[in-house]
């Protein structure tokens, strides 16, 4: 229902009149000459009191005639058959690029001003947009509620996503009532933000507006391109210090080499958290006129040292392996122990130290030696796994099949027997594979293969290469922070000719990588999803920079994470026993500089509007409204008849009471 | 019949007591009670004050000597009116208080009495005597009694049971003693004159006024109670208290209604809007068994 003249609604508070009537003559009850006073002080003194209210019929029907007249005054128009008020739907950016000087403080102004001159009756809601959207006021009439939302929205350190916004905008739509509706877009309308299409989904019948706040950044300098590296004295990292200004871009490269007892510098932090893991930040050495992205952080795993374990008590693999692990030395000019190992030792400890842990599996499937694997891996280590020509794949796929084996990436392991195999597809944009040359992978698919077996991946894990018939041959699937790859064959005689091939080492190095890669991931981006790989229900505190503590559950951090990473930072994640420190960044898109034109979101934003559909202005709206409703005439009427009603009452009362005295 | 509140247009009480009686008699069509008050008895000398046409001219032709005829009922036991006239008397919520009742009801007895020949007294008391007349017959008694009711003014409180027992101790000769009150007193107190004076061979009536408004407390809101006895005040919301109000009420009137049919006096609830002719019924009905009896 809306009001045509709400400042009436006022007129409610003569409701207390009545009542006020009604409390003050039960104050000046009659004096009535009584025989003897003896048989009323026999009953119950509470008794003696008189009631609050007399008459409440009365009472009722007098407050009933003011509500129905002032409502009527108040000129109510009832919306039926879907025709509802007009909806505004106002989105604030709150990416990390309204943190720049009087855009956000601009923004809310553009905000409330927009609120103040909203129509009586017409609706609004209040949606601030970055990387995800979030409602801070549902659809109301109420500009209070409105202005308050506005007073609370604060950018997040999330990119600039005008889809997400104008996504939960055609979400909205679709629960209203099929009418009028406008969306206005309040953002600094950076370049960067703009340079997808929109596929938002709002419907046609909506205008949107857009609202650019914010005056251009002069001059910004942020880090770009940064990476992270280990070497034999800790870890090694890398920034571009991009400076933009008006007249164009410089940008200068920094490299930085942290050492185990070396002191801070100029333009970076770090520590060694109790987990052994690395966080710190790296700082833009520039004066600019936005600090909001002057700092990139970064939370490195444990360090580990770049050491291969061969785990290997017979046949030639060895050799093939330690030439190859020696050949990837030349390849990456970087230092990599080869040690090794009859068999997989009892304690997960033993190969803590080792980047990369090499089995061959021979004969039937040990429990143990699994589970050993599986932990190393899931503390962040891989494991690459070859097959040898002996293997008992009954007892494996059997051991797959049970709990103790769930984290291996496979489901069964069948023999290949009667025909010639070779390799034959490969993922390479798979990390694995990713190292390898067109000429290493032609090469390793002429490599012949005595013996071989057909892996039935799981669900989770990905196939990195299959055999000429189609067949799995190469899987590799995530066990926490690392993998495990399996790879159908072995590298010794018996079963191929994999070792000698001149393939072999750009395979071991390319697998060497992908494990050093994917165990030095560089920082997250704002509004990134956060996959703990554990169970869904799982609590996890989140901790921040300022030592705010959240609480919430693993799977909260998967589906909304800017509700807990929404700034710039590191985060402390304690979870299940375990401590884990994850940095976020924000998307580098918000350190543009430069802000869209006028044409530019005109092209972009401009929606064409049914013609039918279009009022004016709000004037026309409530003209019209107020032209097809009758809802006022009912409730004067309304009040009439109970008016009525309340006489009849009134007279019938007096001539009762005139026959009492 | 004619109602309290027609009467009360008549004004003077002795008319309004012929009025009454008269109307009253003829109604019964046939009195039954005519010839008890002509039943010759004997002579007596004549004495002034006595009625001339009482005087025998037949004796007086014989004998020269002026004698009167004494007729039996004139040896009827005394008729003794007791009339309270506490402040409660003057509850009026129709146009006739209960005090005018009351003496409507006492003037119409008298008459009747007197008329019958039937020495009649009076006693118009609150917690004092305020008017007493021995018990007497004639015209001129009669007329003196009424200017008493006419003089009586309700006021005060009252003290029934000690007033009737200082009055019984008065009396010489057994009677019929009519109580008129509303009985706001001690029930005890009431109760235990009315045994002792049963005792003493006294009939005995009491006729309890009580009003409807007082009995079903119909007044509707909330009211400053006012006491007419004792001047005390009491806010009630009368919807709110009903209920119990008339409960207590209740029990009070069964309790005197037991307590007097225990002691053999007859109990009449009269309620000063209904005619008084169910009262004179009544007091005949008495008169009649009383005589009954040899009195």
């Amino acid at each position: 229902m809306v009001f045509l003249s709400p400042l009436t609604l006022t007129g409610l508070l003569l409701v207390a009149l009545p009542l006020l009537i009604h409390l003050l003559v039960r104050r000046r009850a009659r004096r009535l000459d009584f025989p003897t006073l003896k048989f009323l002080r026999e009953t119950p003194s509470f008794k003696l009191y008189p009631r609050r209210i007399r008459q409440p019929l009365l009472l009722a029907l007098r407050a009933a005639a003011i509500i129905l007249l002032v409502l009527g005054l108040s000129r109510p128009l009832l919306t039926l058959h879907g025709q509802s008020s007009p909806a505004r739907f106002i989105l604030m950016d709150a990416s990390l690029s309204m943190k720049a000087r009087g855009r956000a403080e601009a923004a809310r102004e553009q905000a409330s001003a927009i609120v103040n001159k909203l129509a009586t009756g017409e609706r609004a809601t209040i949606i601030a947009f970055s990387t995800e959207a979030k409602t801070l006021a549902e659809m109301t009439a109420d500009r209070g509620k409105l202005l308050e939302a506005i007073e609370r929205f604060q950018p997040t350190g999330g990119a600039t996503r005008y889809d997400a916004g104008l996504r939960e905008v055609a979400a909205q739509q679709g629960r209203e009532p099929q009418g009028e509706s406008e969306v206005d877009i309040i953002s600094d309308f950076q370049r960067g933000g703009l340079e997808k299409p929109l596929a938002s989904g709002v419907t046609a019948s909506a205008r949107i507006k857009t609202y650019p706040v914010g005056s251009e950044v002069e001059r910004n300098a942020f880090l770009w391109d940064e990476s992270v590296g280990k070497n034999e004295r800790g870890v090694q990292l890398s920034a571009t210090e991009i400076v933009s200004e008006t007249d164009g871009r410089r940008g200068a490269r920094q490299t930085f080499t942290i050492d185990a007892d070396e002191a801070e510098r100029p333009g970076i932090e770090w520590r060694r958290e109790s987990n052994g893991q690395t966080t710190g930040r790296l700082k833009a050495t520039e004066p600019d006129d936005f600090d909001a992205d002057d700092e990139r952080f970064f939370a490195l795993p444990a360090l580990r040292e770049r050491r291969v374990l061969l785990i290997e008590d017979e046949g030639s693999a060895v050799l093939y392996l330690r030439a190859a692990f020696e050949a990837t030395r030349v390849e990456t000019a970087e230092s990599a122990r080869l040690d090794r190992l009859r068999q997989v030792p009892s304690s997960v400890a033993e190969l803590a130290p080792y980047s990369l842990v090499v089995v061959i599996l021979r004969g039937a499937a040990r429990v143990d030696e699994a589970s050993v694997m599986t932990e190393y891996a899931r503390a962040g280590g891989v494991v690459w796994i070859f097959l040898a020509r002996d293997l008992d794949t009954d007892s494996w796929s059997a051991l797959a099949g049970k709990e103790e084996g769930r984290e291996l990436p496979f489901e069964s392991i069948t023999r290949i027997s009667g025909q010639a195999l070779s390799l034959g597809a490969a993922d390479t944009d798979a990390p694995q594979l990713r190292s390898l040359g067109e000429g290493a992978l032609s090469s390793l698919r002429a490599v012949r293969i005595n013996s071989g077996y057909a892996l039935a991946p799981r669900d989770s894990a990905e196939t990195l290469m299959r055999w000429n018939d189609g067949r799995p041959a190469f899987v590799s699937g995530r066990i926490g922070e690392g993998a495990m790859v399996v790879l159908a064959t072995s590298p010794e005689r018996e079963s191929s000719e994999m070792g000698a091939s001149p393939s072999f080492p750009a395979l071991a190095s390319s697998v060497l990588r992908a494990g050093s890669a994917m165990n030095e991931p560089l920082s997250r981006t704002v509004g990134e999803a956060v996959q703990l790989n554990v169970a869904p229900d799982t609590d996890v505190k989140v901790t921040n920079m300022d030592g705010r503590v959240t609480e919430t559950k693993a799977r909260e951090l998967a589906r909304h994470p800017l509700d807990y990473f929404g700034e710039p930072g590191i985060y402390r994640l304690e979870f299940a026993g375990t401590q884990k420190y994850v940095a976020f960044n924000s998307a580098a898109t918000e350190s543009e500089r430069a802000l869209a034109t006028e044409d530019t979101l005109k092209a972009l934003f401009s929606v064409e509007q049914k013609p039918k559909s279009l009022m004016a202005n709000a004037n026309n709206w409530r003209e019209a409204l107020e032209r097809s409703g009758s809802t006022w005439r009912y409730l004067l009427g309304a009040a009439f008849l109970v008016a009525l009603a309340e006489l009849f009452v009134a007279m019938r009362h007096s001539r009762v009471t005139a026959n009492n005295q | 019949m004619l109602k309290p509140s027609v009467l009360a247009a008549i004004g003077r009480l002795d008319l309004i007591a012929r009025t009454v009686v008269e109307g009253f008699l003829v109604g019964l069509h046939k009195s039954p009670y005519h010839g008890l008050s002509q039943e010759f008895a004997e002579h007596r000398p004549y004495i002034v004050g006595d009625e001339l046409r009482r005087i025998d001219w037949r004796v007086y032709a014989r004998t020269d000597r002026l004698y009167v005829k004494e007729s039996e009922e004139e040896t009827n036991a005394p008729v003794r009116l007791l009339l309270d006239v506490s402040g409660s008397l003057n509850f009026a919520p129709h146009n006739v208080s209960k005090l005018d009742y009351a003496r409507y009801l006492s003037a119409a007895l008298a008459f009747l009495a007197t008329r019958q020949g039937d020495r009649v007294g009076l006693c118009c008391f609150n917690e004092e005597i305020q008017a007493s007349l021995p018990a007497r017959g004639g015209e001129r008694h009669l007329q003196t009694l009424l200017v008493a009711l006419e003089q009586a003014r309700a006021s005060g409180q009252t003290r029934i049971g000690q007033t009737l027992l200082r009055q019984a101790a008065q009396w010489r000769r057994r009677g019929l003693l009519i109580l008129i009150s509303d009985l706001y007193d001690t029930p005890e107190e009431i109760v235990d004159a009315v045994t002792r004076i049963r005792r003493a061979r006294h009939d005995v009536i009491v006729f309890h006024l009580l009003d409807r408004a007082e009995r079903f407390l119909e007044q509707r809101g909330t009211y400053e109670f006012h006491d007419l006895e004792t001047g005390e005040t009491l806010l009630a919301d009368a919807d709110r208290v009903r209920k119990l109000y008339i409960e207590r009420v209740e029990a009070s009137r069964a309790f005197f209604q037991h307590e007097f049919e225990r002691t053999g006096a007859d109990y009449i609830e009269l309620d000063p809007s209904e005619p008084l002719d169910k009262a004179l019924a009544i007091y005949l009905r008495r008169r009649k068994a009383g005589k009954a009896k040899g009195r």
